[in-house]
């Protein structure tokens, strides 16, 4: 049995589990002239390596979204839905680029689809950041 | 006699078992980007396994709202807001949590109107409430006198408020004290939509008004971070009951969203969203909905 345990310490220590760890590289991606909301998203992909975040969106802001995670060999995939499941954002279509801006002129309920494309289910954190704006009439 | 292979695989699986178990539970290392500290702090895995089916509602900021009403040259008016002062009265984490999240939206909101000199009571007041709640060791010393300076800075409040606000709030997660967690964002939420929804009562603002109407589908949201706590006490049971009898009367609100195909500017990483929505919500509504929010706000208040 002791030999078992110790084999069985080896096998863990030799493969690197970040399934834990909550990501923190989001805030770089900010940038300074936004203003996050008080929380972190984070969330554990599911068994269809999806995490999805529903959010409203105010009409007259301009937004930043940013989304990490410490998944090492698949790209993450960033889709903004509305409501109606109409298409906003793809991600892919800008070389899976882990942030962006949305510019709102009237508030849109929307849902921000994080997934990986893998075989098997990537048991993993992603970390997603919304940050809207400091409104120019300010400046 | 049992089947020794039988007997093998399964003494694999138990040490498996309490393998897993003990690495759920392994504290996660984190360098505090401000002091340079490493810290470990335990994972709630059992607030990720609620969220297993990977569904989380936002709630934006209380910031927001803030700026939105100053857009509209609405007068500022100190009455609509909590007394700093009463701090010293909440003697539960469930009142000084809510409290938390409402005097940071009184905070941001003072600030935004350049009422500097009120914001002091303020910061008085969030610090004692942040030593209460346990929430010293989410922040360093430096952070939080990097805050009280900036009472008097323009602009940059609202940035460091929100990055503390965001600290308190993923501590908590990684302590195990989501529920506190929900509650500073829930008294965040009462409190700028109560100030929303006195300012358009006293305006009539038809942009104001519309912001109020859309808080719908953010209430829905509330609703759903708090529903997890519904039965650990009755405190929470009437806390999300008062929330829901909101909810109702905003489903006499109506709500229309047309669809536009958004306009992509690649080199500003920029996508214009160009449907639009509009709000259609009565007096009656709206009469109904302040009036509830006032009470609601007004008893975690007190």
């Amino acid at each position: 049995m002791t030999i078992l345990v110790f084999l069985c310490f080896s096998g863990v220590s030799v493969a690197q589990d970040h399934s834990g760890e909550v990501p923190d590289q989001c805030d770089t991606l900010m940038g300074g002239d936004y203003i996050s909301d008080d929380q972190d998203y984070v969330a554990r992909l599911n068994k269809n390596n999806t995490a999805r975040f529903h959010t409203v969106f105010y009409g007259d802001n301009r937004y930043c979204i940013a989304v990490c995670s410490n998944i090492e060999d698949h790209p993450l995939i960033i889709k903004i839905f509305d409501t109606e499941r109409n298409l906003l954002f793809d991600n892919t279509k800008h070389d899976h680029t882990p942030y962006w801006h949305l510019a709102f002129s009237s508030t849109v309920a929307c849902v921000i689809e994080v997934k990986v494309k893998a075989e098997k289910h990537v048991d993993q954190l992603v970390k997603l950041l919304i940050g809207f704006e400091k409104p120019s009439y300010l400046q | 006699m049992k089947d020794p292979c039988h007997l093998f695989l399964s003494s694999i699986g138990i040490v498996f078992l309490l393998l897993a178990s003990g690495a759920c539970n392994r504290g996660d290392r984190h360098t505090d980007r401000s002091t340079g500290e490493i810290t470990e702090k335990e994972m709630d895995t059992t607030g990720l396994l609620l969220k297993y089916n990977a569904n989380l509602f936002s709630i934006p900021s209380p910031y927001q709202a803030a700026y939105f009403i100053k857009k509209h040259d609405v007068s500022f008016s100190q009455d609509y807001l909590h007394d700093p002062g009463h701090h010293a009265r909440y003697n539960t984490s469930f009142k000084q949590a809510l409290n938390m999240g409402v005097y940071a939206t009184d905070m941001g909101y003072l600030h935004i109107f350049n009422k500097d000199k009120e914001l002091h009571g303020y910061f008085k007041a969030l610090k004692k409430m942040t030593g209460e709640l346990g929430l010293d060791d989410a922040i360093s010393g430096n952070e939080m006198e990097t805050m009280r300076r900036s009472l008097t800075g323009r602009d940059s409040l609202i940035f460091h408020l929100s990055h503390i606000y965001r600290k308190f709030n993923a501590y908590l997660k990684e302590s195990g004290r989501r529920k506190t967690g929900a509650l500073i964002i829930a008294g965040g939420w009462i409190e700028s939509n109560y100030l929303l929804s006195q300012i358009v009562l006293q305006t009539q603002e038809r942009s104001l008004l519309n912001r109020l109407g859309e808080q719908k589908y953010v209430l829905d949201h509330l609703i759903d971070l708090l529903s997890s706590y519904y039965y650990d006490s009755e405190r929470y049971t009437q806390l999300v009951d008062a929330l829901v009898d909101i909810a109702y009367e905003y489903d006499g609100v109506i709500y229309n969203y047309y669809y536009k195909e958004p306009l992509v500017k690649e080199d500003e990483k920029l996508t214009i969203i160009r449907s639009s929505s509009n709000v259609v919500i009565s007096q009656y509504h709206l009469r109904t909905i302040s009036n509830k929010l006032r009470n609601l706000r007004n008893k975690i208040v007190s």
